[in-house]
């Protein structure tokens, strides 16, 4: 895409706005927070306009003492809990340098990350094939001062459905802070 | 980016710099069949971010990319470095993976057909295709084949010091069937 910059007394035409304003690649979609209670955060946004999704969970920290952040898909009848999560992540520690890694097998949720609440966390999530004839696959870096090591995660659903959104939630069910925006992929 | 609801009649050309020239921008997508984006890269931006969707092939292989020149009519078909792992979803057992200058292009994900098993994905992001220093990569993607369910990750270089304008792929072995992939232009100041 072409960049403008527009100078004093020059006004912004119809076809100024479609050179320049329209290829927006990544649209913010929704945002939603949670804090010093539940920490369900529950966002609806994926539609048949895009087929990849961003996912950025900003300022983490559990309630109390440690806990795991998680995320689930949603159809229009809500959270998807059918035993078809698969995943992994592995990091380093930073300490050490020693690798970590873990797994989950047929399981019911993405473990995202852990942490502590001394710390604020944040994870970058990437969520492609949503409302195709796929099976979604996810990525996502996040930190987790559990493990204290960065935590790198791929994995899929071995479910083809309409998936609507996703519900991020600890563990626990309790947050002291949480933040999750949704962003979609223009895809053409 | 900050977010502003506008009340007056007509934007300045303040507002218009500040809140609608900003962020990541599309640039173009193809049909996996298509195999190639010409000048998909310009020197707008330096880091683009490639979206693999849905991907299918007609057997077990792995997609690869390679990057050229010249309006996409050069390909550079070495100086390919290239790290990183798989991790089974059944054991979370970590396998290394390098290409060390060994094949020409970039791995990217795995591929399969969808009767004997499911669709692959990616996302990729290229620093410096444009510019004429080496180009950086990183991936992660699924490693989906009929035997053999993995994510994968790597990152990598390319020592060519052409400034590259377009992409192609391709796999390993059979061909692809479907899917699609997304090139974004990330901004910079």
């Amino acid at each position: 895409m072409a960049i403008k910059t527009f100078t004093a007394l020059e006004y912004m035409t119809h076809t100024n706005y479609n050179t320049y304003c329209q290829n927006n690649g990544l649209k913010w979609l929704d945002t939603q927070t949670t804090s010093f209670g539940a920490s369900l955060l529950t966002s609806n946004v994926f539609t048949t306009e895009f087929d990849s999704y961003r996912i950025v969970i900003d300022e983490f920290k559990p309630g109390a003492g440690t806990d795991t952040l998680l995320m689930c898909m949603r159809t229009s009848g809500g959270r998807y809990t059918a035993g078809n999560y698969y995943w992994t992540y592995n990091g380093v520690v930073w300490s050490s340098a020693a690798a970590i890694g873990n797994m989950g097998f047929a399981t019911t949720k993405f473990e995202i990350t852990s942490g502590g609440n001394a710390r604020h966390h944040g994870a970058t999530i990437e969520i492609n094939n949503i409302r195709t004839s796929g099976k979604p696959s996810i990525y996502w870096q996040a930190t987790d001062t559990v493990n204290n090591c960065n935590r790198i995660g791929s994995g899929f659903i071995y479910n083809t459905a309409d998936y609507v959104g996703v519900d991020i939630f600890t563990n626990s069910g309790s947050v002291m802070i949480c933040n999750m925006s949704v962003y979609g992929y223009r895809k053409a | 980016m900050a977010v502003k609801t506008f009340t007056q009649a007509q934007l300045t050309a303040s507002d218009v710099n500040t809140y609608a020239l900003k962020g990541d921008t599309f640039i173009a997508s193809a049909s996996v069949t298509a195999g190639q984006l010409i000048n998909c890269f310009t020197s707008t931006y330096e880091q683009y971010k490639i979206v693999v969707s849905n991907f299918v092939a007609t057997t077990d292989c792995h997609l690869w990319m390679q990057t050229g020149y010249n309006g996409g009519t050069i390909w550079i078909g070495g100086g390919y470095y290239q790290g990183g792992a798989y991790q089974g979803y059944s054991t979370g057992t970590i396998s290394a993976f390098v290409n060390n200058n060994a094949a020409p292009y970039f791995y990217i994900c795995g591929g399969c057909n969808a009767a004997t098993g499911f669709p692959n994905s990616a996302v990729v992001n290229l620093t410096r295709p444009s510019l004429n220093t080496y180009l950086a990569y990183s991936a992660q993607g699924t490693y989906h084949l009929s035997v053999n369910i993995s994510a994968i990750q790597h990152y990598g270089q390319n020592t060519s010091a052409q400034v590259a304008d377009s992409i192609r792929w391709a796999t390993t072995a059979g061909a692809v069937s479907s899917g699609t992939i997304s090139v974004y232009g990330v901004m910079q100041p």
